[in-house]
């Protein structure tokens, strides 16, 4: 999957809040340039460090069918300045506006293709209307308040096997959460954001989950994720979930005519 | 304090993060990567580490090791050891040439070993803290002996520990496979062909050239048992040992995931480094 002859572009780039993002363009390096750029929105949190390497993947895949992509950390996420201290969660949307702008000029292209995973999806689904986006991604969608709700379970359960109290106000499986973060992460709502513009959308869902409403249109494609959660695993696991990534791959090449 | 991209090593495809303070001391901070978990550390905590350093004047890099994390893979095919141990003195020539000329390794988890294998090989380390190694050693009984003073000491004494032997929470095979060639004296066989790294190989050589080594251990981790068994006595009870300093945290989990636990760990960090800019510029004064 990772080659040595990976073309990656690491680099800062000014973020919504005035401050800056981290993101890496990922380059084709073999055969033809598509004249589409792929902006991957991360999941947050404990999530994103879970999902790091599979993003990471996805980019490598992408660009060997021809596909720029760029991922990029929220502002007070990852590599990008600030923190939970300074930063406001309701500026990632900006950043996912401003990622979109930086990868086109990077890529050097004029249409952009959104790849959210988990809240990432919920985000990037903001964005649908625009001219410039020519295709979505929602990859296990989850809104803010969901989120939430399993971040708690899931630190109530990690905490009863090491027999200590959770302590959610301060942190999550690692990451720090503020009070405040926690009402603006609550606010990114999902599905129920009506998508009303007839572009490609790929909907990626586990078994069990409720059919989306807000998608009643022609060219919706869905996939059944039949892997591991990989938002769930250890961090140290790093998962990589190859068929969805393939999947997605091979979805853009065939729904993305130049 | 600026945080700027360094891409550095023999072949250009290292990718880090550099924390450069207003006013630069001496000594530059290595983060390595936990296992793979990229550059900005689990939880963030090398992000938050390396902003925390450079308020006190340090220099901090974090980067990815190659194949790991935004790092494209290497095109000389190195072995995974070879590449462990030779990339932090990649970062060191980088930091180098940028003014800095003392050097702590820090790592997590496989991190802490890389950075003791670098440093036994790299004489412009003068620091390194590891933070819960885990067990790599190449002695046969080391993992064995690990193990069992961990069920032995503290499992067995532990109602939790009984209530995950229950619950199914518990490594079955590992378990029996201890509790079997502990009782039969069996040796522990490393898989043919693949070297690993000898921790207690490294304390000695870091020890010999006065390069501090300070472990900082969790309470609820193995890690306690495993480096018990290399420096050779039971750090629950005496932790103060001749050549190198251990501090162990009591409650804290493999990846430090409670805030005052990353909080403590980023201040001892950040005291280590205030002790190892004095020792290499006698006259330099604290930052506020």
């Amino acid at each position: 999957m990772q080659t040595a002859l990976e073309d990656i572009r690491p680099a800062f780039f000014p973020s919504s809040t005035g401050r800056r993002c981290f993101g890496c363009l990922q380059m084709p390096t073999s055969g033809s340039k598509r004249p589409f750029v792929a902006v991957i929105c991360s999941p947050v949190g404990h999530e994103y460090e879970r999902c790091h390497r599979a993003l990471r993947q996805l980019s490598a895949n992408l660009a060997e069918a021809g596909f720029p992509s760029l991922r990029f950390d929220y502002s007070g996420c990852g590599d990008s300045d600030g923190g939970v201290e300074d930063i406001s969660p309701a500026s990632w949307p900006g950043d996912v506006e401003t990622a979109i702008e930086t990868a086109k000029r990077g890529a050097r292209v004029n249409r952009a293709i959104l790849v959210g995973l988990r809240l990432g999806a919920t985000i990037a689904r903001r964005f649908s209307e625009r001219d410039d986006v020519a295709a979505i991604v929602l990859w296990n969608e989850v809104s803010g308040s969901r989120m939430l709700r399993e971040w708690d379970d899931e630190e109530a359960r990690v905490a009863k096997a090491f027999g200590r109290l959770p302590s959610p106000e301060t942190s999550v499986q690692g990451w720090p959460l503020s009070k405040t973060w926690r009402e603006e992460i609550r606010q990114f709502s999902g599905p129920e954001r009506q998508v009303t513009s007839n572009k490609p959308i790929l909907r990626i869902h586990r078994a069990g989950a409720e059919a989306d409403s807000s998608l009643e249109q022609s060219q919706v494609s869905t996939y059944l994720d039949g892997g591991p959660p990989i938002w769930l695993q250890e961090p140290m696991q790093a998962i990589v979930p190859f068929a969805t990534i393939r999947h997605i791959v091979d979805w853009a090449v065939s729904h993305l005519r130049d | 304090m600026t945080e700027n991209l360094l891409i550095f090593g023999e072949h250009g495809n290292l990718v880090g993060v550099l924390t450069a303070p207003a006013r630069q001391n001496s000594t530059a901070v290595i983060l390595l990567n936990a296992g793979l978990i990229h550059r900005v550390g689990p939880g963030r905590i090398h992000v938050r580490l390396a902003r925390e350093l450079a308020t006190r004047g340090f220099g901090c890099l974090r980067f990815d090791f190659s194949g790991v994390g935004d790092s494209p893979v290497r095109p000389d095919d190195l072995p995974i050891f070879e590449q462990a141990s030779r990339e932090p003195s990649e970062a060191v020539e980088a930091l180098s040439a940028l003014g800095f000329s003392d050097f702590v390794l820090v790592g997590i988890c496989s991190g802490a070993v890389a950075a003791l294998m670098a440093a036994s090989r790299d004489s412009r380390v003068s620091g390194v803290i590891a933070i819960n190694p885990p067990s790599l050693e190449t002695d046969p009984n080391a993992e064995i002996n690990t193990w069992w003073n961990r069920y032995l000491k503290r499992s067995l004494f532990s109602s939790r520990a009984w209530l995950n032997l229950v619950s199914g929470r518990v490594d079955y095979k590992r378990l029996l496979q201890t509790i079997f060639r502990r009782l039969a004296g069996q040796k522990n066989t490393a898989a043919p062909g693949t070297p690993a790294p000898n921790i207690k190989a490294f304390i000695s050589a870091l020890a010999e050239r006065k390069c501090r080594v300070m472990f900082l251990l969790s309470g609820e981790d193995v890690s306690v048992d495993h480096v018990g068994v290399i420096l050779g006595q039971d750090l629950r009870r005496n932790a103060r040992h001749p050549s190198v300093d251990v501090v162990i945290f009591s409650g804290a989990d493999h990846l430090f995931m409670r805030e005052h636990d990353k909080l403590a760990m980023i201040d001892a960090i950040v005291s280590f480094a205030a002790r190892q800019d004095h020792r290499v510029c006698p006259n330099a004064t604290s930052s506020p």
